[in-house]
């Protein structure tokens, strides 16, 4: 009974969160920018890696700058481009046809923030809420230009041309009003911000919203071990967790993209938590721990099947093979280990982080990265050494469940094989 | 020729399973496309198939798949074939979905 009762609760709760149109038009939004911020943590990596002469050489060639300027380009810049992604993936789930509008709400974006310069009499962009300090911005300008516009398209208030008029010429008027009434709206928008003590709309959110959110969700160990625990018992229920993580995504990439600017400045870097610690601590090390300890100590035809399909995608961060084939669906012996070993990393990464003893994860998203690989290319070798502790760590852990798994099943086989020569005779 | 269409969370992990099964197709001489996608692009890539089947992980999501291709059989993968990556099952259940003598 209470295993239905939470598959039905999880299935609910996926279809909430994966059914709702703001979280999905989010994700949707965010995803396609991964390649960008997989870029931006390579350079702010060879920008920040503190050996002595590779900085000297970087600093004699005037490479440092190029690739600061990358940085720039990028992970500075990642508030514009999920707002230009979440607005084209929110106008396509509203099946709203406009090319201009993603590109409308950066322009409207860029109207909303706040001037590098307020003495200087002309117009001039701070860099400071281009990246990810802006993305909640970034979400709400998003959103209400792509409903701005189709309400306005919705309602025919649009030019119409002469017929005969090509299309891309009567498309381009179609476009003009919608868009100007969103410009109008951010510039009251910012109008009125210019009128709060905190003087325009990403001083206002950044505080009021990114900071708390950041604050309970991600720089948080606890609570990264309460999201994760429900992440695997999802998956021991049998139901895929990826709707939790359109939720942490968000966060946890501000808080690489926090964590990378500051690697490549050469300065300390600020939070323990992000993207890259949850994946080094959770899949990159757990996934091939588990594909490792069935393969080493089971007998079974069963699990020797498993373990021999599942090493090689498990260190690519696929877990499918072991999840249905030990399986860890519904199946207590294994359920303990699968559970205890990413919260288990993470407690124990999170002392080693932050109290010194390694290095701290420079925000260099690395999905799929196989695991040692992933704490080098975060900027130290004492990662590389860590994950390889907590991955014996965690074989050790999968060890005794997977043999008493192993035996259950080798009596199977066992009564199996007589079963049939008893047939047989 | 048939369209068989498998669907999972991100298409990642369901496009080991399509490598398995036109392994297996190519085995038995049966002629047939095989392609993986994300759930969400259902609509868009699944409605002319001809049989589509789900990742046990997102079994839940079945209803909405239906909805989403109306007039296409769809199923769940067996849980224990999708784990041990059998090709040859998953494609002998699909082929019963489209009403073949296997």
């Amino acid at each position: 009974m209470a295993k239905r009762n939470f598959v039905e609760m999880a299935t609910k709760l996926s279809d909430v969160v994966g059914g709702n149109i703001y979280l999905r038009s989010i994700s949707k939004g965010v995803m396609p920018n991964l390649p960008i911020i997989i870029i931006g943590s390579f350079a702010s990596l060879f920008a920040g890696l503190p050996i002595p002469f590779w900085q000297s050489f970087i600093q004699s060639a005037g490479l440092v700058t190029i690739l600061n300027m990358v940085v720039a380009a990028t992970t500075n810049m990642l508030g514009v481009y999920f707002t230009y992604g979440i607005a084209k993936a929110y106008a396509k789930n509203l099946e709203l046809q406009a090319d201009l509008v993603p590109i409308l709400a950066i322009v409207a974006y860029l109207t909303l923030s706040p001037l590098a310069d307020p003495e200087a009499s002309s117009a001039n962009f701070a860099y400071t809420y281009l990246g990810t300090k802006g993305m909640i911005v970034g979400i709400f300008v998003a959103i209400f230009t792509v409903k701005i516009f189709k309400a306005i398209v919705d309602a025919k208030i649009v030019i119409k041309m002469p017929e005969g008029t090509p299309d891309y010429v009567s498309n381009s008027f179609v476009s003009l009003i919608p868009g100007f009434v969103v410009i109008i709206v951010a510039m009251v928008v910012r109008a009125l911000f210019g009128l709060t003590p905190w003087g325009n709309i990403f001083d206002c959110l950044y505080n009021l919203l990114q900071i708390p959110l950041t604050a309970i969700m991600g720089n948080n160990v606890i609570a990264m071990c309460i999201f994760q625990l429900i992440t695997q018992l999802l998956w021991v229920f049998g139901v895929h967790p990826g709707f939790l993580a359109s939720l942490t995504g968000p966060i946890m990439f501000g808080l690489d993209g926090m964590n990378q600017a500051a690697y490549a400045a050469g300065e300390p870097i600020p939070s323990v938590i992000g993207m890259a610690f949850s994946y080094a601590m959770t899949v990159a090390v757990v996934y091939p721990a588990f594909a490792v300890a069935v393969a080493l100590f089971s007998k079974s035809s069963q699990l020797k099947t498993v373990g021999k399909i599942s090493v090689a995608p498990a260190f690519l961060g696929i877990s499918e093979p072991l999840i249905f084939g030990v399986p860890v669906v519904l199946n207590p012996f294994v359920a303990v280990p699968w559970i205890i070993t990413p919260m288990l990393n993470f407690v124990l990464g999170y002392l080693a982080c932050s109290s010194g003893l390694v290095a701290k994860y420079a925000g260099v998203t690395v999905f799929n990265f196989p695991m040692v690989a992933t704490g080098l290319l975060n900027g130290s070798v004492s990662l590389a050494i860590m994950e390889v502790v907590l991955f014996v760590l965690d074989v050790l852990v999968y060890m005794p469940f997977i043999r008493m798994q192993d035996k259950k099943y080798l009596a199977d086989e066992a009564s199996a094989v007589e079963a049939e020569a008893g047939q047989e005779s | 020729m048939k369209k068989i269409v498998l669907l999972c969370s991100n298409g990642m992990s369901t496009s080991m399973m399509v490598a398995k099964m036109k392994d297996a197709a190519a085995k038995s001489g049966y002629d047939c496309s095989i392609a993986a996608y994300a759930l969400s692009d259902a609509k868009q890539v699944a409605t002319d198939a001809d049989c589509i089947l789900v990742g046990p992980q997102v079994k839940h999501k079945l209803g909405q798949v239906q909805q989403d291709c109306p007039g296409v059989p769809a199923a769940a993968i067996e849980m224990k074939d999708y784990g041990m990556m059998n090709g040859a099952a998953v494609l002998k259940a699909a082929r019963k979905m489209m009403g073949e003598e296997v």
